[in-house]
């Protein structure tokens, strides 16, 4: 068991370094040939240049080792759960951009597939496939922004600038389709925003083959670097068991060799049709997780390029959905593979036009649990880089 | 009365050694007690700088003020009880530093008046000083050097066998 | 001091006490200096940023002056206007002093330096071991820094700064006596003119235990764990702002322009180069700047280490290395 539930924890958090005065005051009233060694308390946190949005730890140190971690999340907490309670379905739509902004597709995606299996909608073929195209091209782009992000952990900036570069292709094929840069608001109950327009599969053809000869630079960069290797192999362990107990999906688990992918598990969508492997790995060390993201950028560039082979003519929304979707009262839960792990959305309808409940499972939040409980004994170096390969998204977990 | 450049930077040496050496002793906080010992450090070796002793001056930098200092600073910091330690002394401990102090200056004073100050080597310092003191080191004073090297060796070992010591626990 | 007669003339015939005409002279050279470190200052920082971006498919710089080569001078007056934020749980004087011994030690490394034949503030015969003694001042200065801030991130970021730089002052020392063996001399003029050969050629092992040890003098990546701003946002230097963080920015790349400049003058051959003696200084300059784009190369590629993972290098594999050159070294000039 870890040793952050075999100690005592304070009733309070020790917020102030008021209260650590007092804990000094105390130590100095011990007779004085007594060397207390005392540890050193750190915040990190809400801002800090590798929290990955806002997130607060309250670490107790002693020396670079961290013994204890206190997590604070909520700090990007926007009700989004009750916002959707009080909008009608449609209207919620642009808010799920907004809780995992590194892969907004995947997010109004899922949203999308629960209302439309409540109000039994059947999207058409050429929806369904550009929600594939769009949706996986975004989790490459997210998987390679993780890749490198690690990298800026460990103090390496230039493959974060380069990530850019692709992040900003991809943009701009996606301001094509959607009209947006971010928060993209692509996937529309029934269907999809916007058809694409003429040679866009073309320039998405182009946009893999130049991510494809690019990725092996990207490989070198860090994967290939004896440093960010040292850094990495062996540290974070976490075993199957764990894994599952703490409830890490996605390629955290994968890394684990839990061989778990809602795409193959739950088949969704049209995902039978393609031909893609789920990469697995049995460490469950930083390195592991970092490679199975580079793995399955790559498994998704073949998704997308079959997806361009298939994709037929035809509509993009379905036909017959009302402005105003009521579905019948009743209960659905729909989850779809998103970039960090399974995510699903739990919808409550009472017939309404508004729903009487959503509850978003974020992947994140799951994987934070994890992070929390095998930071103990690390260095605190270590620690970033462990919070790193877990990439919690705040949107998602405070939501 | 002529002076030269080097009384001038001998004076205000004199006076910031002077200072800082007084701040380390009234000084009531550690840790800017140990800055002014740096600082005190430095003006010897500028001392030595200005007697044409390069050599010696240097490794007062390199041994006393990167070495020695450094490492009382970092005892300090590291020992987060005393950083806002003010150090009080006691009665006795008044009269026993008066003691000494007193037979110090007496000291200092025996010798101050014995030295003529109006001495000046007719000798020049030597080009190449190093090359003269190592040949010197093995030859003339290797007892001492050998001596010396031993009693590091034993502090050396003394220090690691401590922070095993305190490692295990 | 002086040495020119006419200047001693001068100074008679006009009355001018001679201390006053040495402290003269002695402030000119220090000004001097100075000014030719606030040019390489400026021209560094703009190296530092147009190399970083050209690795990082950026442009850099390019609003200010032609091709951005001003963002310095901007820069400078936004460090010189900006407001001076003093935390109030600091230590006044400390945390007041800290760059400036941060400065001082910096640009006092830089007086034995030659810029070219002659070209040097002092040319002390012990110049090598005043470089190396030098910086363990600026070791000090990180610690005050961090004590007198007050700050978490930066007391345990100048406890990092310091244990690692005195750490590397060792292999450091140590792989150059390879050359002071073979040169004879610890002039650093002498140490140039002796190079017939480069001693790079001659001291391959003691050059790279030496650049390694200067990347970790420096603090800068992969070695930059002091500053590491994923980790303790800005180590040492976390709270200062304004022209208080420009004293640390400067003194930092004064540093970084002497040891390019101490790398050329032991290993790179100094000044030696083809074409006529007033050349000399350019040779030595583009070797200098030769060393600080490996130096950015490095730092903009690489990720950095874990703190354990820098003392293993320095003590366990550095320091063996340098010993073992200077081993080989006495074997060899004694056969």
């Amino acid at each position: 068991m870890s040793k952050l539930e075999e100690q005592k924890l304070p009733d309070k958090l020790p917020d102030s370094l008021l209260e650590r005065e007092f804990e000094i005051e105390e130590l100095k009233s011990r007779p004085e040939d007594t060397i207390v060694s005392q540890e050193l308390t750190i915040n990190i946190g809400p801002h800090h240049p590798s929290t990955h949005g806002v997130f607060r730890a309250i670490m107790d140190m002693d020396g670079e080792i961290i013994t204890r971690i206190e997590p604070v999340i909520g700090h990007l907490h926007r009700c989004f759960e009750k916002i959707a309670e009080n909008r009608s379905y449609a209207q919620f739509m642009p808010f799920t951009d907004r809780m995992d902004y590194t892969s907004a597709m995947l997010n109004g995606w899922a949203y999308a597939m629960a209302v439309e299996k409540l109000a039994g909608i059947q999207v058409p073929e050429r929806a369904e496939y550009l929600r594939v195209i769009a949706g996986e091209l975004n989790r490459a782009i997210s998987h390679l922004m993780t890749y490198t992000f690690s990298g800026l952990e460990a103090g390496a900036v230039t493959p974060f600038f380069w990530w850019f570069e692709e992040r900003d292709k991809l943009l701009d094929l996606f301001e094509e389709i959607a009209g947006a840069r971010m928060t993209f608001n692509y996937a529309r109950i029934g269907g999809v925003s916007g058809d694409a327009p003429d040679g866009w599969f073309d320039r998405v053809r182009d946009f893999i083959k130049t991510l494809r000869s690019n990725l092996d630079e990207y490989y070198k960069l860090l994967f290939g670097n004896y440093i960010f290797k040292k850094r990495m192999k062996g540290i974070g362990v976490i075993s199957a068991e764990e894994a599952i107990r703490l409830g890490i999906t996605g390629p955290c688990l994968r890394a684990s060799g839990v061989n778990y992918d809602v795409r193959k598990a739950d088949p969704y969508s049209i995902y039978p049709r393609f031909d893609f492997e789920v990469p697995i790995s049995y460490k469950g060390d930083n390195y592991d997780r970092m490679y199975m993201r580079f793995l399955e950028l790559q498994q998704s560039l073949r998704i997308v390029e079959q997806a361009l082979d298939q994709i037929p003519d035809g509509p993009i929304m379905a036909e017959g959905v009302p402005r105003l979707v009521c579905p019948p009262p009743g209960e659905v839960y729909a989850h779809v593979e998103s970039s960090r792990g399974a995510l699903g959305y739990y919808i409550v309808s009472d017939g309404s036009p508004k729903p009487y409940r959503v509850k978003i499972q974020a992947p994140s939040f799951g994987n934070l649990q994890a992070f929390t409980s095998m930071v103990v004994n690390n260095y605190f170096a270590d620690v970033i880089m462990i919070f790193g390969t877990f990439d919690p998204c705040f949107g998602e977990v405070d939501r | 009365m002529d002076v030269s450049i080097s009384l001038v930077i001998f004076l205000a040496l004199a006076a910031m050694a002077i200072i800082s050496s007084l701040m380390v002793v009234v000084g009531r906080n550690l840790f800017n007690a140990a800055m002014f010992l740096g600082a005190y450090l430095l003006v010897i070796a500028g001392f030595y700088f200005l007697l044409s002793a390069e050599l010696v001056g240097i490794m007062q930098v390199f041994v006393y003020v990167g070495g020695v200092v450094v490492v009382l600073l970092f005892g300090i910091m590291l020992t987060s009880q005393m950083i806002n330690v003010r150090l009080v002394s006691a009665l006795q401990q008044r009269v026993l530093t008066l003691v000494v102090v007193a037979a110090l200056v007496g000291l200092l004073v025996s010798i101050f008046s014995k030295t003529s100050f109006y001495y000046i080597s007719s000798a020049e310092a030597p080009r190449d000083s190093i090359s003269l003191i190592g040949k010197l080191f093995m030859t003339d004073y290797v007892l001492p050097f050998e001596v010396i090297s031993v009693l590091l060796l034993a502090a050396l070992i003394g220090a690691v066998i401590i922070a095993r010591e305190e490692g295990r626990q | 001091m002086l040495s020119s007669a006419e200047l001693l003339n001068f100074a008679n015939s006009h009355g001018i006490p001679l201390w006053a005409m040495d402290a003269f002279i002695a402030a000119l050279i220090a000004l001097g200096l100075f000014a030719a470190m606030g040019l390489g200052f400026m021209v560094q920082v703009y190296m530092e940023r147009k190399v970083s971006a050209g690795l990082q498919l950026r442009y850099g710089p390019i609003y200010v002056g032609p091709k951005g080569s001003l963002q310095l001078v901007a820069d400078a007056l936004k460090f010189i206007t900006k407001e001076d934020v003093f935390p109030s749980s600091a230590e006044p004087w400390i945390f007041r002093l800290a760059p400036v011994v941060m400065f001082a030690a910096a640009f006092l490394g830089l007086l034995v330096l030659p810029f070219g034949p002659g070209l040097v503030a002092k040319d002390l015969n012990v110049g090598l071991i005043y470089v190396l003694a030098i910086p363990s001042i600026g070791v000090a200065g990180v610690i005050m820094a961090g004590f007198g801030s007050k700050n978490r991130y930066a007391i345990l970021g100048s406890l990092r700064a310091a244990a690692q730089m005195i750490s590397y002052e060792v292999p450091r020392s140590l792989s150059l006596i390879g050359i002071i063996m073979i040169a004879g001399t610890m002039r650093l003029s002498s140490i140039v003119d002796g190079q017939g050969i480069w001693y790079i050629f001659l001291q391959p092992l003691g050059f790279l235990v030496f650049f390694v040890a200067t990347m970790a003098e420096l603090n800068r990546t992969p070695f930059d764990l002091a500053e590491s701003e994923s980790e303790y946002v800005n180590g040492y230097h976390t709270e200062y702002s304004g022209m208080r963080f420009g004293f640390f920015f400067f003194a930092e790349y004064m540093s970084l322009f002497a040891a390019a400049l101490l790398t050329a003058v032991l290993f790179l051959g100094g000044w030696h180069g083809p074409g006529p003696v007033i050349l000399a200084p350019v040779w030595l300059l583009i070797k200098v700047f030769g060393v600080i784009y490996v130096l950015m190369w490095v730092r903009w590629t690489f990720p950095r280490f874990r703190i354990d993972q820098v003392m293993d290098l320095g003590w366990k594999v550095l320091l063996p290395m340098a010993l073992v050159n200077i081993l080989v070294t006495g074997i060899i000039m004694s056969v």
